[in-house]
């Protein structure tokens, strides 16, 4: 059968027509609360894990705060896409009329909503973004992931109190990177530790030999790493792995590179990489066990959470929160003033939202990778740093 | 000799012969235009990012579908022209249809730069310079911490009322207005380049460098000055993000960009301008909607459309429909 050109040109626009006239049908009251991240492309991890725990969180309690209903409406952001984040929130904002917004994973796309979060007065939970200034880009950001500065500068000290006295930092060339770099040779250098050399490695790279001879030749007690978590810092680690470094002795310290999800990937020789972390889904408290009992009971083994997931879980914790102290109402300001100070009790442990900067403080962790009696790799809890505010701040504060 | 008696039988004469003057399509997207204003106050935000991607898409018309410069780094005036706008308002001044002009000027100037040296090249050799060339400037962007902000992007700048009387306000009513307005001066300003003399010219190098070489057209100084002209429309594009978004991030020089522009402009139909409006219009506002449908799957919709218009239109959506017009003109004449 032959289609004829015109027949096929109207089938075309015809499915077009299709495609742009269907539009979301709205809810009427029931308060919205908008999920903007990445659902999509090659950050869709990040998404994927969002959704795990805010639809988790949403089953358990019935998407129901203090009696009134919740919906959560998703937007895809696709990848760190600032102008693309600006305009769903501010749709989200004017026409779907959510009254929280919570998600993103990047500074920029934070840094883009900020503005409407502030005009709108909607307020904002970021979830991901580690870099310490984001939450002063408007007063009604908070923040339930970590800062860079948090968990870099422990790992600085800890690594001195180990009896490592000289380091080398590895990191990514880029933003994040840098605030690694400048918390790790804070965190070491306040103790009385020497840093030997300065390691940057450009995005994307895969082979590491001439990063690592380097590192080798400095000959340094110990090795702070930053690497974003995915290819690179699971590349990076099993280079470092392989290359025999950790048994010649230098040790490696990193943050979110050792999470469980990634150790499969590195073998047994993984056993010894030292982190310092705000979370592990093997950390040994009640509400975790509850919570990746429930997470693995609901999405099967792929379940198992990591930073992002715990991260958006106590994140709509705090919505709810405040959807019951503004007993429904859009009150931005209210909203805001009523999680100031709050303690919730987190699967990884007591988080609180500075009553001053808006900011996260959190346990961190010093763990460091062993083999379980079943042979799964895990983390095990060294020793816990109780309540760390975001160092930054405290060396930078608002004008 | 048929083609000698009756020029417009070739399709390329056609095409070149062929001036764009004022029609009912101008007519009929001012009124759509007009019509998402009052009717759809909620989607303003989107239709912003729509008219940006026009204007972006038309310059890289310009260059590709006029030129013929076959390039897969345009996102590389995108992005200078956004970090130019985002400076000028960060250490000169707030004011946005002046940055406008600056971020199009340095645009244009990297144009003129950037051209000499990658447009000697052609095909593949082209392609692959152009994208050197914008990762050149991702890399720069992404080292130059202090001043870009890297990858946590350029922000903490103000841009004051357009006119001095607008103010961008949450529901995007001026950044909707103030992108429309100059949407429709860049494609007034494209039309009469595309119709010039320059723009015959230019549609002559495409088709036949080496023989308006031979005519006595310097070619390399006409390619040049296209690319800026190009490379100037699209900063005034990348310009307007940075001033509605309020923050320029690595993403405005990034490959996926460019390949988008250029998915936009093959969607819509090369070398006609309109295309780069349809291309746009269908292509964010399908994307928008497939991912308010499904926001974890909606790649998939958009894939499978693309490739259904690649299918069924090959010479994109106004190229099919020019097509069909043609051919329904011919089968009046002929009885």
């Amino acid at each position: 059968m032959k289609i004829s050109g015109a027949l096929k040109h109207l089938i075309g626009t015809a499915l077009f027509a299709a495609g742009m006239a269907l539009s979301t049908a709205a809810m009427a009251d029931t308060i919205k609360v908008g999920v903007l991240g990445s659902f999509s492309g090659p950050y869709a991890p990040w998404g994927v894990q969002f959704r795990n725990a805010l639809d988790l969180y949403q089953e358990q309690h019935k998407s129901k705060a203090s009696g009134y209903d919740v919906e959560l409406i998703y937007r895809d952001v696709g990848g760190n896409e600032p102008a693309r984040a600006k305009q769903l929130a501010q749709e989200l904002v004017v026409r779907d009329g959510v009254q929280y917004i919570i998600g993103l994973e990047f500074t920029p796309t934070i840094l883009a909503v900020a503005d409407i979060a502030t005009e709108a007065e909607v307020p904002t939970i970021n979830l991901n973004s580690g870099t310490s200034s984001v939450t002063r880009a408007s007063e009604f950001l908070t923040r339930t992931g970590f800062t860079q500065w948090q968990v870099a500068a422990p790992a600085g000290e800890y690594a001195f109190d180990q009896g490592k006295k000289t380091a080398v930092i590895v990191s990514a060339d880029y933003a994040p990177g840098k605030d690694a770099l400048d918390s790790f040779r804070y965190g070491f250098e306040k103790k009385g530790g020497k840093i030997l050399q300065e390691i940057k490695v450009p995005l994307g790279t895969t082979d590491f030999s001439t990063y690592l001879l380097r590192l080798q030749e400095a000959k340094p007690d110990v090795a702070l790493v930053f690497m974003p978590v995915g290819p690179m810092s699971v590349g990076f680690l099993k280079a470092y792995v392989d290359r025999g470094l950790l048994k010649a002795g230098i040790d490696v310290y990193v943050g979110a590179e050792a999470q469980e999800t990634d150790l499969p990937a590195l073998g047994d020789a993984a056993v010894g990489i030292h982190s310092v972390f705000t979370y592990s889904p093997y950390q040994d408290n009640p509400e975790n066990k509850a919570f990746v009992e429930a997470l693995t009971k609901k999405y099967g083994a792929k379940g198992l959470p990591n930073l992002a997931t715990v991260a958006a879980y106590d994140g709509l914790a705090l919505v709810y929160h405040m959807i019951g102290a503004t007993k429904g109402q859009k009150d931005g300001k209210a909203a805001m003033e009523s999680i100031k100070g709050l303690t919730i009790q987190s699967p990884r442990g007591p988080i609180t939202i500075d009553a001053k900067t808006r900011d996260i403080i959190q346990n961190v962790y010093l763990r460091v990778v062993e083999k379980r009696g079943d042979g799964m790799l895990v983390n095990k809890t060294l020793a816990t740093q109780q309540a760390v505010k975001d160092p930054w701040k405290e060396l930078n504060p608002a004008k | 000799m048929r083609e000698l008696r009756d020029p417009s039988a070739l399709p390329e004469m056609r095409s070149a012969l062929r001036t764009h003057r004022l029609g009912w399509f101008e007519v009929v997207m001012l009124a759509v235009f007009a019509a998402v204003y009052y009717l759809l106050p909620g989607y303003l935000p989107l239709a912003t990012q729509v008219a940006i991607m026009i204007i972006f898409a038309i310059s890289l018309d310009l260059a590709l579908g006029y030129g013929g410069i076959e390039t897969l780094g345009h996102a590389v005036f995108y992005g200078i022209g956004g970090y130019a706008a985002g400076f000028y308002a960060l250490y000169v001044w707030q004011e946005p249809i002046s940055g406008l002009l600056v971020a199009a000027l340095v645009a244009g100037l990297f144009g003129v730069l950037s051209g000499i040296v990658v447009l000697r090249a052609k095909g593949l050799t082209l392609v692959m310079l152009t994208l050197a060339c914008a990762t050149m400037v991702h890399e720069f962007a992404n080292s130059m911490r202090a001043i870009t902000g890297g990858d946590d992007g350029l922000s903490g700048y103000r841009i004051d009322p357009v006119l001095g009387l607008f103010r961008f306000d949450l529901f995007g009513r001026t950044a909707y207005v103030y992108s429309v307005c100059v949407l429709i001066v860049v494609f007034l300003l494209a039309r009469i380049v595309a119709n010039s003399n320059f723009g015959l010219v230019a549609r002559g190098i495409r088709s036949n460098s080496q023989r308006m070489q031979l005519l006595g057209v310097p070619v390399l100084n006409r390619l040049v000055l296209l690319y800026a002209v190009s490379g100037a429309l699209a900063g005034i594009a990348g310009a307007l993000s940075a001033q509605v978004t309020k923050l320029v991030g690595l993403n405005t020089l990034a490959f996926t960009l460019s390949g988008n522009v250029l998915i936009v402009l093959i969607l819509g139909g090369i070398g006609r301008l309109y295309g780069a409006v349809i291309g746009s219009i269908v292509f964010v506002a399908l994307s928008d909607r497939a991912a308010a449908i499904d926001p974890f799957n909606w790649l998939f919709i958009l894939g499978g459309l693309i490739v259904l218009v690649v299918w069924l239109a090959p010479d994109g959506i106004v190229g099919r429909f020019s097509a069909l017009t043609w051919q329904f003109r011919k089968q009046e004449r002929k009885p």
